[in-house]
């Protein structure tokens, strides 16, 4: 047989192969080969999954399973996780039953001691301060210069420019849809979402924002979860937006200020 | 010969290789219908650019179907780790390019207006696989978004979750089932080899 190139180290054939379908999936190596960011996988264990996967219909099967789900669960993941708590109906229960007790007793000291309910007038209804979300979701453009792109790859930034002119010119839709066919660009998908958000399609751009923000890159993180607070607040919901701009808050970077009077404003 | 296609537990490498030595086209387009899709997903995930992932597929199987109707691969059962082999080579040509054209705004004939899904089966398997996952139990689909988009671990999800590893896991591998098995109605597209090394 000629020699097989470019193996180094790397044995031939399933039997001889350092990973099997057992490990792959007790060490979960496959589920570490499509996360991003892979850093917690290693070029070796990396080469030898690629060469497990190229024989192995199962495995394949798994990956091809994953890589497919990863989008659709991208859309899923708008909102920050909170714990699933074991128990939680027994103390769901127990509050109710508190809930009920005190609403209860209320209602009969209510009962003794009200002479005549009063209905409160419309008059009044008009004057309880609630927080203008159509004001607090306004969202600006973030700046965009045609020279130092932030992160850019040479393959993708002329396509990246072209979208972009479009961006410059307020033509927000049309920069959406030309910033949506450039993959793997980590500006492209920021300016995109941004582009959703000022095109009025806050589910897309939570969508995406949602992606730069699990990116992690420190370039775009920040301007996200600010993109993500006013996509919310776009759909006036205030309490998913709220989590979102204590992010900002906490990470104490350009947007911080602006997050603190926002939220400042949302709790009024 | 007669070549059962597209079922990928039937592939038989010593079959593939006598064929494809003996001239059987048959055999040629068994092979192509095995690795297109793994050499592919190997080339973008070390590439992360559809249209070149694409190009090295196709440069892949040309030069493995090349060799083996030449004699090149005599241990048959080593077909497996020839064709990965081959693939290494052709991304680690490719990086080697990229870097030293760094100043290049576009690979020669990047169209920077083609989508990068142009694959039907892929936006049928992406699609069938949504459908999946809205029906999952929230908390899988919580399990499989951290696990598959965030890269935690078993272990460190249910730590934030609150929940035992082995649930976890277990939910992991029930969810996962339920995805692969409505993706197996996907009609597999059947990749199309050139000698000039580009795909059809």
């Amino acid at each position: 047989m000629s020699q097989p190139p470019g193996l180094g180290s790397l044995r031939a054939g399933k039997e001889n192969s350092f990973v099997d379908c057992e490990r792959i999936e007790k060490d979960e190596i496959a589920e570490r080969y499509v996360a991003p960011g892979t850093v917690r996988l290693s070029a070796q264990e990396a080469a030898e999954f690629e060469q497990h996967y190229f024989q192995c219909a199962l495995c394949f099967e798994r990956l091809e399973t994953m890589r497919a789900a990863q989008p659709a669960l991208a859309a899923f993941a708008a909102v920050p996780i909170q714990p699933i708590r074991r128990g939680t109906s027994v103390r769901i229960w127990l509050a109710a039953a508190a809930i009920l007790i005190t609403a209860a007793t209320s209602l009969t000291l209510y009962r003794l001691t009200a002479k005549r309910p009063v209905e409160p007038s419309s008059a009044a209804v008009a004057t309880v301060p609630r927080p203008d979300f159509t004001v607090l979701a306004r969202y600006q453009p973030p700046a965009y210069e045609d020279q130092g792109l932030r992160g850019a790859e040479p393959a993708s930034a002329a396509a990246f420019r072209g979208a972009m002119k479009l961006y410059s010119a307020h033509n927000y839709p049309a920069a959406a849809a030309a910033l949506g066919r450039i993959a793997n660009f980590p500006p492209a998908l920021f300016f995109e979402a941004a582009s959703e958000l000022l095109s009025g399609d806050p589910d897309a751009a939570i969508s995406h924002f949602s992606a730069v923000v699990r990116a992690n890159d420190p370039v775009f993180t920040e301007e996200a979860q600010w993109g993500l607070a006013k996509a919310w607040l776009k759909k006036d919901d205030a309490a998913q937006a709220r989590p979102w701009l204590d992010e900002v808050i906490r990470g104490g970077g350009d947007f911080a200020a602006r997050a603190h009077q926002l939220r400042d404003a949302l709790n009024k | 010969m007669e070549y059962p296609q597209g079922n990928q537990e039937q592939f038989d490498a010593a079959m593939c290789v006598a064929g494809i030595l003996a001239g059987d086209r048959a055999c040629e387009d068994a092979l192509v219908s095995f690795f297109a899709r793994r050499i592919y997903m190997y080339a973008l995930r070390a590439l992360r650019e559809p249209a070149i992932a694409e190009d090295v597929t196709q440069e892949t199987l040309w030069a493995t179907v090349k060799s083996l109707r030449e004699g090149s691969l005599t241990e048959p059962a080593q077909l497996f780790v020839f064709v990965y082999g081959i693939a290494r080579h052709r991304v680690a040509d490719v990086q080697r390019r990229a870097s030293r054209n760094r100043q290049d705004a576009f690979p020669p004939g990047f169209d920077p207006a083609a989508p990068p899904d142009r694959n039907p089966a892929d936006r049928e398997r992406r699609e069938l696989a949504a459908e999946a996952i809205r029906q999952l139990d929230p908390v899988d689909r919580t399990i499989l978004q951290l696990l598959l988009n965030e890269g935690l671990s078993s272990p460190e999800i249910a730590s934030r979750l609150e929940l035992k590893p082995d649930a976890v896991r277990q939910r992991k591998s029930r969810a996962l089932k339920r995805v692969m098995e409505k993706l197996r109605n996907v009609t597999a597209a059947r990749p199309r080899l050139t000698e000039s090394g580009k795909g059809e």
